[in-house]
């Protein structure tokens, strides 16, 4: 088995130096900075920019307007890294992301398999499964609050049947963090059973025959086919499923626009807009979202050292 | 002989009863939304709602298209989502391949770096680039629209996971064939990659075709502005107009179904049934 | 090879594109008229025409009105000036545009914002207070004093009124006749409410007593009922953490313990009225028309339940101008003026519901009519007479969180009034002193 590395650590280790003097490897390199060039001036200026800008206004007391801000060093930091509203957003955030991405690796796998299958009109049950990807937020959030309504919601009437008692949902503060969570994970099923879809499509069949052949069933077949070359979609979904989760925020803001029941539902995101745009403390703001990307820029780190290496590449 | 058969029937309907129950589930909004957009004022805010519309308020639709100039905030929209689409695919195709295929001294921190431009929130970089596009003179222009949008790492590290999945062998046979980079990207590597491009396209044009905030701080002129700006007109103080509000995401939103659904088709069961990539 | 040429060749097309449409900085000073249509341009051209731009946060159907008015403005003034409006949004997503615009110096002439006052005073443009003692001034007295408290910042006046709104309580009449009660007299004060709202509950199994929908909203008008005050005169100190304030919350709280309001849930508050299920429900005067078209039953409107008096605060956005050359300036005054004049506002609260801001609205054949309709809306009105509002300042939106956050844990049992008040005032205090 080719391990991902042994491509890119051919002159990973080596320096520039070295890779210079080579004809070959300067080659390389020249390519490599070429092709990267289009793309990487865009995110320098457009995105890397305004982050350092950002970064800067974090170590200010800028409040809507920069006439006000004074540089106060890491103030904002350490007020925050004291302040009990920035432990209830991460804690809230990290429960909200594991949550909602256990259950949709599972469930997106799981379908994907299913809509995998050369069945009739499998195209219409694909848009459909999709559709909740293009609902308009402001509908999900609408029959979303009807079906978790305390009063006469579905789900209560659904436990009704069962003699189950009535939930109180989006205004109990502990069921509003985990009621939204579902709404979301609900929402984004869609996008990432494509992804898997797609992910599927590029597994030879010649692969499934074989295992076949040595007389594995369906579920042998997934475990040393279907899973191990899937992992280079699934580590995608990972990662890209940890970094969408810690930026979490419109659905939220629709179902729970004041941050749910003693600010339960309060996500990161949802803090940094409220400090930014109800209490325009935008050097404050700007300070949680760097909180929030060491946060993820750390797992993140985490997942390429550690996981990556156990993703199968050709 | 019969067992297998009749256990591929069982798994087959299972399959479609299990994938039919979900799909209620995930079909429910949808179709409030289309009820709603029928309904008359009258009948939208009534609590309980109700599911079927008593009558149909056609008139909706020409509501909304009177009140907002919607021709207009399609053609925007289309423009500059494909834009931005068009050109995100491009030079992610590139950098993808870069971080999948071609290895240097740093390039891994390179892709961090990447990466790490996905995870701060717009919220706070919205201020900033704001003053930038200010200083360019860009505001109320298709550049403010597009230009900051060119590139994408979220389409990279996509594509460079797929672009890993498509063997070395292939590549260094065609090294030997003489064939250069660009041409083996262009000629070899992109047609093994067509789900991960449709879908990855279908990503980055749905995910601009909706967006919000950042058209309404950058754009002042109604001719300017696109179609998510469109349907907030229809939330006032004291909530949404449901029905205008529904009428108006169903007009935005029906292309998006019918290229979403014809792309499935050509990209995915293409694939499938020519057996490629073997 | 012939693909490689092509890539090249859209590459140097995107970067002369992008050079090209690279114009010279935006001056900052100058605020930009920003891109009026061609047609505009060529009127200009000429000598006196004007356009001036203006930003409304108004959606829906009052942004409609709004939108009329500014099209009747646009071929009936005098001076043949151009209103070029811009809808930018909720009061939120404009408030968001307005400070980019002030970092950036593309402010437009005029607009209809959210917290006007902080855009204005607080960047140092005292220009309203200037044309409102100028030459073409108006007179203050001719419109409600509250509504004056809420446009001011520091003792300056920012902005003007134009589309307020104030709490009020809507009432079933057939919960109330179900109970017993004479659904035309719905309570005054804050025990009869009590009483009501027991009887409600009493006989109606699974009715709510009281519900609101904006509690820190009711809960400053039960301050003020309760002769208490919400902000210190000046507003640079919160005054809620008094006897006043702690006998507010305690007799909220009496509500959600004996069972007549629910505890924090009031999310729902306005669908569960509009299901028939509610007593009594607190909610701007913004959601008559919501309740007309989705009630199934009878009911009416009237004061908020008193205390020791009577008492409300208001809400809404304002009207503010910024500076430009004189001959914008006095146009877009003049614009502003003709919004709020006796005739023009009258025919805007009338179709749009918000409160009448002309004290001789009443008299106006449009509210007339209007009151004659939809008594309804009545109530809004005349508790403008006992309404009282601090004035603006910059840590509000802060103070409304943290109103709000004491109430649910009161609600939830969390916290005592006294604690939850104290606490609140103590963060309020400390964010204001940074």
């Amino acid at each position: 088995m080719s391990s991902s590395t042994t491509s890119t650590t051919r002159t990973e280790g080596d320096s520039l130096f070295t890779v210079w003097r080579k004809p070959q490897t300067r080659r390389d390199l020249l390519s490599g900075l070429a092709y990267l060039a289009p793309s990487m001036i865009v995110l320098l200026v457009f995105v890397i920019l305004p982050v350092l800008t950002a970064l800067f206004l974090s170590f200010t007391s800028w409040e809507a307007r920069s006439t006000d801000a004074a540089f106060i060093g890491v103030k904002n930091y350490v007020d925050l890294l004291g302040s009990g509203e920035l432990w209830n957003a991460v804690r809230n955030t990290i429960y909200f992301s594991v949550l909602k991405i256990s259950l949709d690796l599972v469930f997106a796998l799981g379908i994907a398999l299913l809509l995998n299958q050369k069945l009739r009109a499998i195209g219409f049950y694909r848009t459909l499964y999709f559709l909740p990807v293009i609902t308009s937020i402001v509908a999900v959030g609408a029959v979303f609050r009807v079906i978790y309504n305390p009063h006469f919601g579905l789900l209560n009437g659904f436990l009704g049947l069962f003699g189950l008692p009535p939930q109180r949902w989006l205004s109990d503060p502990n069921m509003a963090l985990p009621s939204v969570t579902m709404v979301a994970l609900w929402k984004g099923l869609g996008y990432d059973i494509v992804i898997f879809l797609a992910g599927l499509q590029g597994i030879p069949q010649t692969f499934y025959e074989a295992a076949k052949i040595d007389g594995a069933n369906g579920w042998q077949r997934f475990r040393h086919v279907t899973w191990p070359l899937l992992s280079p979609v699934t580590f995608f979904v990972v990662v890209i499923g940890i970094i969408n989760s810690f930026k979490v925020f419109s659905l939220i803001h629709v179902m729970t626009p004041e941050g749910g029941p003693l600010n339960s539902t309060e996500v990161l995101v949802f803090y940094i807009y409220r400090l930014a745009f109800q209490e325009f403390r935008f050097g404050k703001a700007a300070a949680v979202a760097f909180i929030l990307f060491a946060i993820v820029l750390g797992i993140t780190v985490f997942q390429r050292r550690v996981i990556e290496p156990r993703v199968h590449y050709e | 002989m019969s067992t297998l058969k009749s256990r591929r029937r069982f798994t087959k309907w299972g399959s479609y009863i299990l994938l039919s129950m979900v799909a209620v589930i995930m079909a429910v909004p949808f179709l409030w939304m289309i009820s709603t957009s029928l309904k008359g004022s009258q009948e939208v805010y009534r609590v309980p709602p109700t599911l079927f519309p008593s009558e149909l308020h056609w008139e909706n639709f020409t509501h909304v298209l009177d009140t907002v100039p919607f021709g207009r905030f399609y053609l925007n929209t289309i423009i500059v989502t494909t834009i931005i689409t068009v050109s995100q695919v491009v030079t992610a195709i590139l950098a993808a391949y870069v971080f999948a295929r071609i290895p240097f001294p740093g390039r891994d921190t390179i892709f961090y770096l990447y990466l790490a431009t996905l995870i701060v929130p717009t919220q706070v970089t919205m201020l900033p680039l704001f003053l930038l596009i200010s200083r360019l003179g860009w505001i109320d222009t298709y550049q403010a629209l597009t230009v900051p949008f060119l590139a994408n790492a979220f389409a990279i590290f996509f594509l460079r996971q797929f672009f890993l999945t498509i063997p070395i062998e292939l590549e260094d046979a065609a090294k030997l064939d003489g064939c250069g980079r660009m041409r083996f990207l262009i000629q070899i590597m992109l047609p093994l990659s067509r789900p991960a491009l449709a879908t990855i396209t279908l990503f980055i044009f749905l995910g601009y075709w909706d967006d919000y905030l950042w058209p309404l701080v950058v754009t002042n002129s109604t001719d300017m502005r696109t179609l998510a700006i469109g349907l907030r007109f229809f939330i006032d103080e004291s909530g949404a107009q449901f029905h205008f509000m529904m009428a108006a995401a169903l007009m935005a939103v029906t292309p998006i179904i019918v290229v979403f659904f014809f792309a499935q088709r050509q990209f995915i069961e293409g694939i499938a049934l020519t057996g490629t990539k073997g | 090879m012939k693909k490689f040429a092509l890539l090249v060749l859209s590459a140097m097309l995107l970067a002369l594109w992008l050079a090209g449409c690279t114009a010279p900085a935006a001056p900052e000073s100058a605020p930009a008229d920003e891109a009026p249509p061609s047609e505009e341009a060529a009127t200009d051209s000429a000598s006196e025409p004007l356009t001036i731009t203006f930003w409304y946060a108004l959606g829906g159907s009052r942004g409609e009105v709004l939108q009329a008015m500014i099209d009747e403005y646009n071929a009936t003034n005098p001076d043949g000036v151009t209103v070029d409006a811009t809808f930018t949004g909720g009061y939120g997503d404009t408030a968001t545009k307005v400070i980019a615009a002030l970092e950036s110096g593309d402010l437009p002439n005029g607009g209809l914002a959210p917290a006007g006052p902080l855009w204005t005073c607080r960047e140092g443009n005292y220009l309203i207070e200037d044309y409102i003692n100028g030459p073409e001034g108006i007179n203050m007295d001719d419109y409600w004093d509250v509504l004056w408290q809420y446009n001011t910042y520091e003792g300056h006046i920012c902005s003007l009124p134009f589309n307020n709104s104030t709490m009020v309580m809507y009432y079933n009449k057939d919960l109330m006749a179900a109970a017993g009660l004479d659904p035309e007299s719905p309570p005054q004060t804050w025990d009869e409410l009590y009483e009501q709202a027991k009887a409600i509950v009493d006989a109606n199994p699974g009715a709510i007593g009281v519900e609101v929908r904006g509690t820190d909203w009711w809960l400053k008008g039960l301050i003020l009922q309760n002769d208490g005050q919400i902000m210190n005169e000046d507003a640079s100190a919160p005054a809620f953490a008094s006897e006043a304030g702690y006998g507010a919350l305690e007799y909220w709280k009496k509500l959600v313990d004996d069972g007549l309001m629910p505890a924090a849930q009031h999310g729902d508050s306005r669908d569960l009225f509009l299901a028939g299920q509610v007593g009594f429900f607190m909610s701007s005067t913004g959601n008559i028309g919501r309740v007309k078209d989705g009630a199934q039953f009878d009911w009416g409107t009237a004061f908020l339940p008193g205390n020791v008096k009577q008492g409300a605060t208001v809400g809404g956005a304002a009207l503010v101008m910024f500076p430009d050359d004189e001959a914008h300036e006095l146009a877009t005054w003049r614009f502003l003026k003709w919004l709020i004049s006796p005739e023009n506002s009258a025919k805007f609260s009338a179709a749009t519901g918000y409160v009448p801001i002309h004290k001789q609205a009443a008299e106006s054949p449009e509210i007339k009519q209007l009151f004659a309709d939809e008594p309804a809306y009545i109530a809004g009105f005349e508790q403008l007479g006992v309404a009282s509002q601090y004035p603006h300042f910059w840590e509000m939106g802060t103070l409304d969180n943290y109103l709000a956050d004491a109430i649910e844990q009161v609600e939830l049992g969390e916290k005592t009034p006294q604690e939850a008040l104290d606490e609140a005032s103590a963060k309020l205090t400390e964010e204001m002193g940074n």
